[in-house]
């Protein structure tokens, strides 16, 4: 641009933020001088092209699933927030928390933690300061469920507890520093907290918070016994003479003085034992792929429903390398219905070139991007279509396939992705206690559900579990085909391995297997949902 | 919701909140949820993100609302700290990326696109195609930005909020949120032209 006008003042003025003044000759010069102009424009025209973001409105029933699933998910992370009263125990365990540790502190630094930048604190100023001290932030891992199952070695429980106890200390100390530092002025402020922070960080600083009662000579006697001890922590495998060695206030004092390595030894330990724990829950629930039983009825109820929902969407067939010719039909499309084949090819390759689908007329179907869209004929089933690589076979990865239902009864394949990824996010957050099912309850039931020849829509279907005794399999089919029925209920007795074989079918409409379920006194267990 | 519910300004809602009236947090997600989720979308891009973002803010609704001053509405609260979270959770996504060694040079289109484009073809296939070539272009010109840039770029153009609005959100000078809106500007005007010739 060769205009020497303020470009500052240009930009203002397209952002409708200078004065009527400047605005005037802004308009002035932009009459007269042909640069500036396409420049503003050009601006212009930056802003309109970029709207067209604002017209990708999210689904709507997106939104509205979204405030479910958070409330849902805080439901279960953060109970209803404590009312006046009860968060008075735990504003009462801060403060005592704090108190001690200020007298501790004062005690070895000459003044207490309290007292620290009051000198900062004009009287006015003062006034702004809150008057009790708040409890402090809580933080994810607080918002997290306790951990019901018990640790393996109680001593490792008891020191994780210790070590937490330590956190949420440093935690409260640093709460208390910046609620104290809330009411000066921006630069005191930051003076106040970097001084207090520098107090707390150096060495001798935190020696002193640790309150060391031992002779620095004494606690570098001892520092190599610890840091040996802390090596062993995340082991599971406790010294015999562990209490003994145990000692609080030495592993505080190693806390502070090489806290960094203290707390990466702590969260090791802590993670190993989560995983510890997660391995042996995945061992407990992994049987015939059975969803976990930690699930309450709420959640089992929901995770029913959306297989039920979802069960017509297919997932098949990733990582494949797909031969010659390709049958849709174990997809099982209706007619009218949509079979969308998604892949992956490399950037540089148009998808022409690697791959084309051509369907059963013998007719080239039109990629999209890297995705084929097909659209079953409406007079007649289809069963195939056929794929050809006319190029490297090799290069065409992750062929997916997804059938979406002609008619609104299922929900959009976009509201199906992000319900089951919410819901696996759910399920991993999810540590509830395992639903008391009685004395006598097997906790693992092996369920089976097989079919004869799955290819076959006739054919007649073998359903098989092995049914513990005193408990009841409730089976429910379900068909659109109205000589089917709708709804068959017929508790079998457990007496072991029992099977049931349903006649051949009298119609092409697919057989919907709605309900399995395993239940005591009618409390369900387990459910699955197939199609054929 | 019923009228009474209405009638309740959000400084109320938040108040009862902290009282632990577990309706008030409904209400209020109610209102804002979408307007963040939205914000957070544009700044990130992807809808499970954004989702994540919602989420966070309102955790922080929850175990912050104490610290709310009353020195602005409630909804400039919200969304200062939605803007936060999407902006240091696009920095660690891009350290992320800039760690990782990638796999293969590969395209792959998300499934939900791909619904998104068996749509149109039913629908209206070029119109539709030619709209989503658009859209895939503002959205690679948004990404080549800085994050601090994008933020005040997406506050301006789409929220149209004033400099003084996006410097309290991001916490910087009047200066700083005009020459980041600027140089955005200029960015996103050299892909344009670098993408295509029909851009400006």
């Amino acid at each position: 641009m060769s205009c020497t006008f303020e470009r500052e003042l240009l930009e203002r003025f397209h952002d409708d933020e200078c004065s009527e003044a400047e605005g005037r000759r802004v308009r002035t010069h932009l009459a007269g001088c042909e640069s500036c102009r396409r420049l503003v424009e050009s601006w212009k025209k930056v802003d309109d092209w970029s709207r067209v973001l604002l017209e990708e409105e999210p689904v709507d029933s997106f939104v509205e699933t979204m405030e479910e699933r958070i409330r849902d998910r805080l439901a279960i992370v953060a109970p209803p927030r404590a009312t006046e009263a009860s968060a008075a125990p735990s504003r009462w365990t801060g403060s005592l928390v704090l108190a001690s540790l200020a007298f501790v502190a004062g005690s070895f630094a000459g003044r207490p933690l309290a007292d620290e930048g009051r000198g900062w604190l004009s009287p006015s100023k003062q006034d702004r300061k809150p008057a009790a001290v708040e409890p402090r932030p809580r933080t994810k891992t607080d918002l997290l469920p306790a951990k019901t199952a018990t640790p393996p070695c109680p001593q490792v429980s008891a020191t994780v507890e210790f070590a937490r106890q330590l956190l949420a200390l440093e935690r409260d100390v640093r709460h208390e520093r910046h609620l104290l530092a809330e009411g000066l002025a921006p630069k005191a402020r930051s003076s106040y907290l970097s001084g207090a922070d520098r107090r707390v960080s150096s060495r001798k600083g935190r020696l002193s918070l640790a309150g060391t009662r031992s002779s620095t000579g004494n606690f570098f006697d001892r520092r190599g016994a610890y840091k040996a001890w802390l090596r062993r922590l995340p082991s599971k495998t406790m010294p015999e003479d562990f209490p003994a060695s145990l000692d609080p206030d030495a592993l505080q004092t190693l806390f502070y003085v090489n806290r960094e390595k203290a707390l990466r030894r702590l969260d090791e330990a802590l993670g190993r034992l989560g995983a510890l724990e997660e391995r042996e829950a995945e061992a407990r629930n992994a049987e015939d792929e059975l969803p976990p039983l930690c699930l309450s009825r709420g959640k089992m109820e929901r995770w029913m429903e959306l297989q039920e929902r979802f069960a017509r969407i297919l997932v098949r067939k990733r990582e494949a390398i797909w031969p010659q010719g390709l049958d849709i039909h174990p997809l099982r499309p209706r007619r009218g219905d949509v079979v969308v084949a998604s892949f992956t090819l490399p950037r540089d390759r148009a998808p022409g070139e690697l791959l084309r689908l051509v369907d059963e007329d013998g007719k080239d179907l039109r990629p999209f991007g890297t995705a084929f869209s097909f659209r079953c004929p409406a007079d007649r089933c289809t069963r195939s279509l056929r794929v050809e690589t006319p190029g490297d076979s090799q290069e065409t990865r992750n062929l997916d396939f997804w059938l979406l239902p002609r008619d609104d009864r299922a929900p959009s394949f976009d509201a199906f992705l992000r319900e089951t990824q919410a819901m696996g996010k759910l399920l991993r957050r999810l540590r509830l206690p395992t639903p008391s099912l009685g004395a006598d309850a097997p906790s693992h039931p092996r369920l089976r559900l097989e079919w004869i020849h799955p290819e076959r829509k006739r054919s007649p279907l073998l359903l098989s579990a092995e049914i513990p005794p005193k408990w009841q399999v409730h089976l429910r089919f379900g068909s659109d085909a109205p000589s089917f029925g709708k709804e068959i209920a017929s508790p079998i007795e457990g007496r072991g391995l029992e099977q049931l074989i349903l006649p051949e079918g009298d119609t092409n409409e697919p057989v919907r297997v709605d309900g399995f379920s395993v239940s005591p006194e009618g409390r369900a267990l387990w459910c699955s949902t197939l199609s054929r | 919701m019923t009228d009474t519910d209405a009638l309740r300004s959000d400084e109320e809602l938040l108040g009862d909140l902290i009282r632990g009236d577990r309706r008030a947090f409904d209400l209020l997600l109610h209102r804002h949820g979408r307007r963040l989720f939205l914000l957070a979308q544009q700044v990130l891009g992807r809808p499970e993100d954004a989702e994540e973002v919602v989420q966070e803010s309102f955790v922080k609704l929850l175990t912050h609302g104490k610290s709310y001053r009353g020195e602005g509405p409630v909804i400039a609260w919200l969304q200062r700290i939605a803007s936060h979270l999407s902006l240091s959770r696009l920095r660690s996504r891009r350290r992320r990326l800039a760690h990782e060694t990638p796999v293969g040079d590969e395209e792959r289109l998300p499934p939900a696109d791909a619904m998104q484009l068996c749509r149109a073809h039913l629908d209206d296939p070029a119109a539709r195609v030619q709209r989503r070539a658009l859209v895939d272009g503002v959205r690679a010109g948004l990404d080549t930005l800085p994050p601090d840039q994008r933020l005040a770029f997406v506050l301006r153009v789409f929220h149209g909020k004033s400099y003084r609005e996006i410097a309290e959100v991001l916490e910087c000078s009047l200066g700083t949120v005009q020459s980041r809106i600027a140089r955005a500007r200029e960015r996103l005007r050299r892909h344009c032209n670098h993408e295509s010739e029909a851009c400006p």
